[in-house]
């Protein structure tokens, strides 16, 4: 062993002695103050108090490390949605729509030429397809009574009143050029389009007229929209062919971006759940990628295949509640993935 | 002190012995008493091995599990040293493909030669023994590097981050030769080209001027620059539609391939409005071009043994503007294939859509087993043929 000299031994005890004396608030002193609560004569009703103010913080510690691993916890494939309430399968379904009034969720079923709408237990509850009008419905979205749906064929955004009985299809134009309908989303009253054509996204309101469009200058590194969510007043946009999310204010058209921190191949969908992360759908990797709110990557799931809670050609991606969906056109069905 | 001289003593002691090992080592001198020496040092570039007397280097000199005695198999044997080439090839993102499959010898000789690299002969010869097809076109222009088979210049034979194995960016590869002055100016109507020189021009050889390639736009060919340059003209797409009407019908399917907002005018993200090497005026080859984005399907190929022969014809299989089929096929996955397998069309396994895939309900397609952009697995099986892929489906066999 090694022994130390005497005299840095002595030197070391007399520099450690003198900051003890010094310090008023030292060891000494709370040696004192420890004599002083142990006396017997403190009052009872203190110490109780302490003692419930302890357990209460030991309890509120606990409680929040449970919530902190829900929010965590990853998702998990819980069932499928793959039949309509005929019993036929689905045949490239494309993508889906939850109506969170009714609780419903309706699927695209684009080969068939039908909308599919199923509870959250995963029973089909109809099928719909405006009396055989509906021509290859690639995305739909409900308000009350109201339908729009994004028929590609005839590049349309067709409204549907239920309640009326009303069909109507719309042929969109910006100035003299035809508007590619794709993604729609709803936003109040208004209803937003995403423009296939020019990678821009339109805010409409009810009669369809342009209200907004976004971005709404000219940026010099944007790269056009190929999925968009809507998050309370902020329409999120996933640009094409890259890792960069655009953050749009529907009010005044400001704007932020992030760039997620991991290079995917062909991301087509992506969404965000209540804690802030970033899902993210790459249709050629077939993976689901997730990143945190500053956009670091986390982690990534789904494996290619036929069997439940695999895929084969995955198009849209949407994060309700607990509930990841998850549309698989290859294997014709909805995985349904719960936390 | 007595310790310091000890450990000094025992360390002079290693140092010298282990150059007694060494030369315990068969020197070539052994070797060339059977084997001609002349057919190994033969030309001015020598392997270094061969040239330090080491044949023991890669060779056994009494017996071996592998061809001509070697230590390692063939493919093993050259990257043993050669080992950041190794990993540049591995990690780039574009190789050449007997370099990725360690053929080395393909291209060069692993003792001597007498040109440069060891090459099995001059680098044009090299290049023809594959090339063929490309390297025997022939020009009235003809580019200089390309005339004097110096393909070198411009390519890397082992790896890089472009398709075309360019040694850097095509317009970087370009400018290390050619001068940005009056004369580029001049040729460019006054103006500075901004895209890529590779575009317009064919690096090898071409029948027309400045090596222009050789189908042309209309109104370029008609020397209508206004058509499309016109002050007040629309940079976008709609530019591309005011002639091409129908083609916006051609994106309205389920799939498709509008990446709008992508660049300025989105059409020329495959497209050249000048001139081309094929009739839809595309800016590559299919090959080429559909890989520089879907660049796992170069991955692909790159790491799977069995794939479609006619792979890299792109179009044969998928439409490039839209679809209503998963891939952007140009039907559905029977019949894209009976196209061209028409006895497997009438007479294969039950397909169609009266018989369902099991596993997810869909019916049966070629596609369900097959595998055709690259599989490990002989007739591009996604699994082995030999029960595993069955047994996905007859589970009680």
């Amino acid at each position: 062993m090694l022994r130390m000299p005497q005299k840095l031994l002595e030197t070391f005890a007399k520099i450690s002695r003198s900051k003890l004396q010094a310090q008023p608030h030292g060891i000494r002193s709370y040696f004192s103050k420890r004599k002083k609560e142990t006396d017997p004569k403190i009052n009872l009703e203190k110490g109780c108090l302490q003692r419930s103010l302890l357990i209460l913080l030991i309890l509120s510690l606990i409680l929040s490390s449970i919530c902190n691993k829900a929010q965590a916890a990853r998702f998990k494939y819980a069932f499928s949605l793959a039949k309509a309430p005929d019993g036929t399968p689905l045949h490239h379904p494309f993508s889906i729509f939850i109506d969170p009034k009714v609780k419903r969720i309706y699927v695209t079923d684009v080969a068939n030429n039908r909308l599919v709408s199923y509870d959250f237990a995963g029973k089909p509850l109809k099928a719909f397809n405006a009396a055989g009008k509906l021509k290859g419905p690639i995305f739909m979205i409900k308000d009350e009574n109201i339908l729009w749906v994004v028929e590609r064929p005839l590049n349309s955004l067709t409204l549907i009143n239920l309640k009326d009985r009303i069909f109507k299809r719309n042929n969109l134009t910006w100035g003299r050029r035809p508007i590619l309908v794709d993604r729609i989303a709803t936003w109040g009253k208004n209803v937003v389009v995403l423009d296939r054509a020019s990678g821009r996204v339109f805010l409409l309101n009810q009669y369809l007229e342009i209200q907004k469009i976004f971005p709404s200058k000219k940026l010099k590194t944007f790269n056009g929209i190929y999925d968009i969510k809507i998050k309370g007043n902020w329409l999120w946009g996933l640009e094409n062919m890259s890792s960069k999310l655009y953050a749009f204010n529907l009010n005044d058209g400001s704007f932020h971006s992030l760039t997620l921190k991991k290079q995917m191949v062909v991301p087509v969908s992506f969404d965000i759940d209540s804690a802030g992360n970033i899902y993210v759908l790459d249709r050629d990797l077939k993976k689901v990628f997730v990143f945190d709110k500053k956009g670091n990557f986390k982690y990534s799931f789904l494996q290619e295949g036929f069997r439940p809670g695999q895929d084969l050609y995955p198009s849209n991606l949407v994060i309700y509640e607990n509930y990841l969906f998850l549309v698989d056109e290859g294997n014709g069905r909805v995985d349904v993935w719960q936390r | 002190m007595k310790k310091i001289y000890l450990t000094l003593f025992i360390l002079l002691s290693i140092v010298f012995s282990s150059n007694s090992w060494a030369s315990e080592y068969p020197t070539n001198d052994v070797c060339f008493k059977c084997h001609k020496k002349e057919q190994f040092l033969k030309g001015k570039s020598i392997h270094q091995p061969v040239k330090n007397k080491r044949c023991d280097k890669c060779h056994r000199p009494h017996a071996s599990k592998y061809k001509k005695l070697l230590l390692v198999p063939e493919q093993e044997t050259c990257t043993t040293c050669h080992k950041k080439l190794e990993s540049k090839i591995l990690n780039s993102k574009f190789a050449h493909d007997p370099a990725l499959k360690n053929h080395c010898i393909r291209c060069h000789n692993p003792h001597s030669s007498k040109y440069n690299f060891l090459l099995n002969s001059s680098v044009q010869a090299t290049c023809k023994t594959c090339h063929k097809k490309i390297l025997t076109k022939k020009y009235q222009f003809v580019h200089k590097p390309y005339k004097d088979g110096n393909c070198l210049k411009c390519h890397n034979p082992h790896y890089s981050n472009d398709p075309r194995l360019l040694k850097k960016n095509p317009n970087q590869t370009c400018f290390s030769c050619h001068k940005k002055d009056n004369k580029l100016l001049k040729a460019h109507n006054g103006k500075t080209p901004k895209g890529e020189c590779l575009l317009c021009h064919n690096p090898h050889g071409s029948n027309n001027k400045a090596l222009l390639r050789p189908i042309k736009h209309k109104p370029f060919a008609a020397k209508n620059c206004k058509a499309c340059h016109a002050q007040n003209a629309p940079k976008d797409e709609e530019l591309c539609l005011q002639c091409h009407k129908d083609n916006l019908k051609t994106f309205q399917y389920t799939h498709n391939h509008l990446l709008g907002g992508y660049t300025q005018n989105t059409c020329l993200v495959c497209h050249n409005p000048h001139v081309a090497e094929t009739k839809d005026l595309l800016v590559a080859s299919p090959e080429h071009l559909c890989s520089s984005c879907h660049t796992t399907v170069y991955k692909q190929k790159r790491e799977m043994l069995y794939f479609h022969p006619k792979r890299k014809f792109c179009l044969e299989c998928h439409k490039a503007h839209g679809s209503n089929h998963p891939a952007m096929l140009r039907a559905d996955g029977n019949k894209v294939c009976s196209r061209c397998h028409e006895t497997q069309g009438k007479f294969s396994h039950p397909v169609g859509e009266k018989v369902l895939d099991p596993r997810n309900k869909q019916p049966m397609t070629c596609i369900t087993c097959h595998e055709p952009m690259g599989t490990n697995y002989k007739y591009q099986l996604k699994m082995s043929g030999e029960a595993a892929l069955c047994l996905e489906c007859h589970k009680n066999y």
